[in-house]
């Protein structure tokens, strides 16, 4: 059960990480997040609803072009290959893990495999399955080897608190998970 | 914690999780085993078992034919396609480096549009409809509201071809502006079309210099500037004992290479052309049979040259007499089978351009040296289906003032001179221009004086563009439509008529990514907003068929032989067979139709004003890894070349206690700095110039590898004369002077200009004279 409703909640930090729309930008969506961060101890203004427009030019700024300074792309393959481009060892190594789960990247993604929320919703995915060998191996040895490095360069670009917030809540979960599945297993 | 303390989620919380309609279905799908059809290849390092995709390069616009391999869906390699004869498996470091061009982080993902103020640099991600709906509705109110022609439209390849169209069928006379044309070979062209009657120079050179005796090079620094083909026949040439003349004010690439080199005063090479053609004739040294059958107006090219003299060449080019005369030698001596080379980039000092390149057909056909193995050379044309898009055809009502053609004679031929309507922008005359519509180039990086440009940008109502990377333009437009690349993306069937004709078709080589589009798709999708009756076809597969059919084959047939057709090239023509495309089928070496319009019917040597004292001429020219603006963001070509230097003579540099590889900044004659810039001190270059390499100073931050790396010339020039015959703009009219640690530093004369050049005149207070 408790991975049930875990996996329900990585699936939601991936819906945040997603374009705004009208699910992520809804009260439901926010408070969902604040009762997620009081469990963490992050905290998330029980006023704090930012428009849609505000998220959209800012999540534009962070994660899509940015006229100003490098932006945080959301890719593992932008941190973990030297070249910095898209579509190289990042995806790769996804994609493997992808593979090995028994599972397929679908075709009519817009994005690359190796986008924010995709690998997101594949943890959510093994937690769902309850397959905490793949989940292990693709944390240790793939999403925790990006994901801060990507957490940093968000944080440089001093983003919307509702983007600080939500790259909070992920990555103290996915801590949460490499202790349980990884630390605590070894 | 542990995670089943997420039990502890509140039960609201857990509700509110259940009932989000949270986004997820169709990410993974379950992954079916595949019976492989490729026996492992795919499991091979790099290229190797890759599957190979052939279409057209455009790194440059010199195209060459290609091979992308691909392996996952990914582009891994690109190479040259073995089937042309024109590059064969070679493509140039660029057209290596496509590859990351798809892949680059910062190229433009999805339409973007501007929610702060112009320039501010704040946009949000829109949707294709909005986005287009938003271009559409600007285009209508502009249209209604000012007029057809207060919208223009700057473009530039083969991506801007079909937005072009819809201009066209607006009626705009502003429909095409190319700054290719405007501010590059505009004058080149238009002096070969009226001497030779067709295009010698414009996206190709047809200069036969593989099966030349001698080339001459004014200007032109091939192997710095690279077209793969047109770079192997040179040196083809050369390897075959081709001799070389290159007159150039900096010793590049071509003249280390020279058997004469002629180091140039900047601006004169008129007078050296001049000087060649009277010490020719005066000589009894030209094809006297090929002039007398096939040339007009010898008398009065004879007439206006006799003054000139090699005495006052020399005086004028601050050449050797000796120097020029061997020139002329070498090149009588291997007479027809003379490459003299057209050039194509010719913008240089505005008034005297038209005639520089026509002085230097004019020494082709008094050598013989066309429609001969060796000279200038005649295109063979490809045949293939003609396709029309049902796009309006007809040219629209002109207004009372023109800018295509109550300003400069001959600019209508090639468009609107984009000068004149960044000038039109700025003040509304001779009428208000209040939209521009921009695609496949950086205006703001290409048009002289890019504060003017700016200003003019300031005061349109909309601006859009059409964009792969967020360039110093896109950054000002209101909306940015995402390009695909053209690996991504079918253009139209390529033609190649040189040496070596061949058919060929770009095609995707992978799928695009993000949300970007390909050009068709988008004008066609434009014009039904607009609600102009335009593009008969759905998709490009279409008029490709169309146009593959003219040549008797389909993309599958064309596909199943490599991907390219080879022809036989007609490139020559006997002597009793010559006959070239003007109204008397002859060239004229005296152009009436310039004299019609009071304009020089023979070439004159016109100075440009010497620099400013303190101040040297700023020059420019290509790096053999770059192409303008457009490459300096791409990875393995920044990494190759991240800056330019500027390059300063030794001896001048000395004098002011300027050392190689020391930071300096540029001043110019307005006052304008650049960024910091390191030196090259260097005895390759004459004392009263400088050079940069082009299009490096990105202000773009959003080219995160190519921002602030070197200097850009284009915000140094800020003088700039427009040609009288088209209105083009010159690029080598400014000037400018050292500043080391914040203190100015005038430049010493060194080669003082004779009598007969003007100096030019400061205000004191910066700005023009």
């Amino acid at each position: 059960m408790a991975d049930q409703i875990l996996s329900k909640v990585i699936e939601l930090l991936a819906n945040g990480f997603l374009y705004p729309n009208e699910i992520n930008c809804s009260s439901d969506f926010f408070n969902a997040l604040r009762e997620l961060g009081s469990l963490l101890g992050i905290e998330l203004s029980p006023s704090f609803e930012p428009s849609i427009e505000i998220l959209k030019e800012e999540y534009t700024r962070l994660f899509v072009n940015n006229p100003n300074e490098p932006c945080a792309h959301p890719y593992s393959s932008v941190y973990l290959d030297s070249s910095g481009l898209l579509r190289q060892r990042g995806e790769e190594e996804a994609t493997k893990f992808y593979e090995m789960a028994g599972l397929e990247y679908s075709r009519n993604q817009k994005e690359s495999s190796d986008f924010l929320p995709t690998e997101l919703f594949f943890i959510s995915e093994l937690l769902y399955r309850e397959n905490f060998s793949t989940l292990s191996s693709f944390l240790e040895n793939h999403f925790l080897k990006w994901f801060p490095l990507f957490k940093n360069r968000l944080e440089s670009l001093k983003p919307n608190p509702y983007y600080k917030i939500l790259a909070d809540i992920t990555e103290a979960l996915i801590n949460l998970l490499k202790k349980e599945v990884i630390d605590e297993k070894a | 914690m542990k995670r089943r303390n997420f039990l502890k989620l509140s039960a609201s919380a857990c509700a509110a999780l259940a009932s989000l309609e949270l986004q997820r279905g169709g990410v993974f799908v379950p992954r079916v085993a595949k019976a492989s059809s490729n026996k492992g290849r795919d499991k091979l390092p790099g290229s190797l078992g890759a599957k190979e995709v052939t279409s057209v390069c455009e790194m440059c616009f010199w195209r060459c034919p290609i091979v992308g391999k691909v392996k996952d869906g990914k582009l891994i390699k690109i190479e040259g396609n073995p089937k042309s004869p024109a590059n064969g498996p070679r493509v140039c470091a660029r057209g290596n480096s496509g590859v990351q061009l798809v892949y680059d982080p910062d190229r433009i993902k999805y339409p973007l549009k501007r929610t702060g103020e112009r320039g501010e640099g704040k946009w949000a991600r829109i949707s294709w409809d909005e986005a287009l709906d938003e271009v559409a509705h600007n285009i209508k109110k502009v249209w209604k509201e000012h007029g057809k022609d207060s919208l223009a439209y700057f473009d530039h390849g083969a991506s801007a071809e079909f937005m072009r169209e819809i201009f066209k069928t607006i009626g705009t006379e502003n429909y095409t502006n190319e700054p290719a044309f405007f501010q590059c070979v505009g004058p080149a062209a238009l002096a070969y079309i009226k001497t030779l009657g067709y295009v010698t120079t414009g996206t190709r050179q047809y200069v036969d210099m593989k099966n030349a005796k001698a080339i001459l090079l004014i200007g032109s620094h091939i192997g710095e500037n690279v077209h793969v083909s047109h770079v192997r026949e040179y040196v083809e040439g050369l390897s075959k004992g081709a001799k070389l003349i290159v007159a150039d004010p900096r010793f590049s690439a071509a003249a280390g290479k020279s058997d004469l080199y002629l180091p140039i005063r900047p601006g004169t090479d008129t007078a050296l052309l001049l000087s060649m053609m009277n010490f020719l004739i005066e000589k009894g040294l030209y094809d006297r049979e090929f002039v007398e059958r096939h040339c007009t107006g010898f008398k009065n090219l004879k007439k206006a040259v006799k003054n000139c003299s090699l005495d006052w060449a020399s005086r004028i080019c601050d050449l050797k007499k000796e120097d020029i005369k061997k020139a002329c030698i070498i090149l009588s001596e291997n007479k027809p089978n003379v490459a003299i080379h057209p050039g194509r980039h010719s913008t240089w000092y505005g008034r005297g351009d038209t005639n520089r390149h026509q002085a230097l057909a004019i020494l082709a056909a008094l050598l013989g040296a066309v429609g001969v193995p060796g000279g200038l050379y005649f295109p063979t044309p490809v045949k293939k289906g003609h396709v029309t898009f049902g796009c309006n055809e007809e040219e629209g009502e002109k207004p009372d003032t023109s800018i295509q053609e109550d300003f400069y004679p001959f600019a209508s031929m090639f468009g609107s001179p984009t000068a004149k309507i960044v000038e039109a922008t700025r003040t509304g005359k001779p009428y208000p221009i209040k939209l521009w519509g921009i695609n496949g180039v950086n205006i703001l990086q290409t048009i002289p004086n890019p504060y003017e440009t700016m200003e003019a940008i300031k005061k349109l109502d909309f601006i859009f563009c059409e964009e792969i990377l967020p360039t110093e333009t896109a950054l000002v437009s209101d909306i940015i439509l995402p390009g695909a690349t053209y690996l991504e993306r079918y253009d139209s069937v390529y033609t190649y008529d040189l040496l070596t004709p061949y058919i060929t078709v770009r095609q995707p080589v992978v799928e695009p990514m993000f949300e970007v589009r390909s050009p068709f798709w988008i004008a066609r999708e434009l014009a039904k907003r607009v609600g102009l009756k335009c593009f008969n076809y759905n998709e490009e597969i279409e008029f490709i068929e169309e146009e593959l059919k003219g040549a008797g084959l389909s993309l599958k047939s064309l596909n199943q032989k490599g991907g390219l057709v080879a022809f036989k090239a007609n490139p020559y023509r006997k002597r009793d067979e010559l006959k070239v495309k003007t109204e008397s089928g002859k060239i004229p070496l005296s152009i009436e139709d310039f004299e019609d319009e009071d304009l020089d019917s023979v070439p004159k040597f016109v100075p440009t004003p010497a620099p400013p004292k303190g101040f040297v001429r700023l020059i420019y020219g290509r790096s053999p890894v770059h192409t303008f603006t457009r490459t300096m963001n791409n990875l393995w070509l920044n990494n190759e070349m991240p800056e330019n230097h500027l390059w300063l003579n030794e001896e001048l540099a000395k004098k002011v206690k300027l050392k190689d590889g020391e930071e300096v900044i540029l001043e110019n004659q307005d006052g304008k700095r650049s960024w910091p810039i390191k030196l090259k001190v260097t005895p390759g270059i004459r004392p009263d110039v400088a050079y940069l390499p082009h299009g490096f100073g990105a202000r773009s931050k959003a080219l995160t590898k190519a921002y602030k790396k070197g200097v850009s010339d284009q915000y140094m020039i800020t003088e700039y004369e427009n040609d009288p015959f088209i209105g083009a703009s010159s690029h080598r009219t400014s000037f400018v002077r050292i500043v080391k640690s914040g203190k100015v530093i005038n430049l010493p004369e060194l080669s003082p200009p004779p009598s007969e050049i003007p100096r030019y005149q400061m205000t004191g207070k910066g700005g023009r004279s």
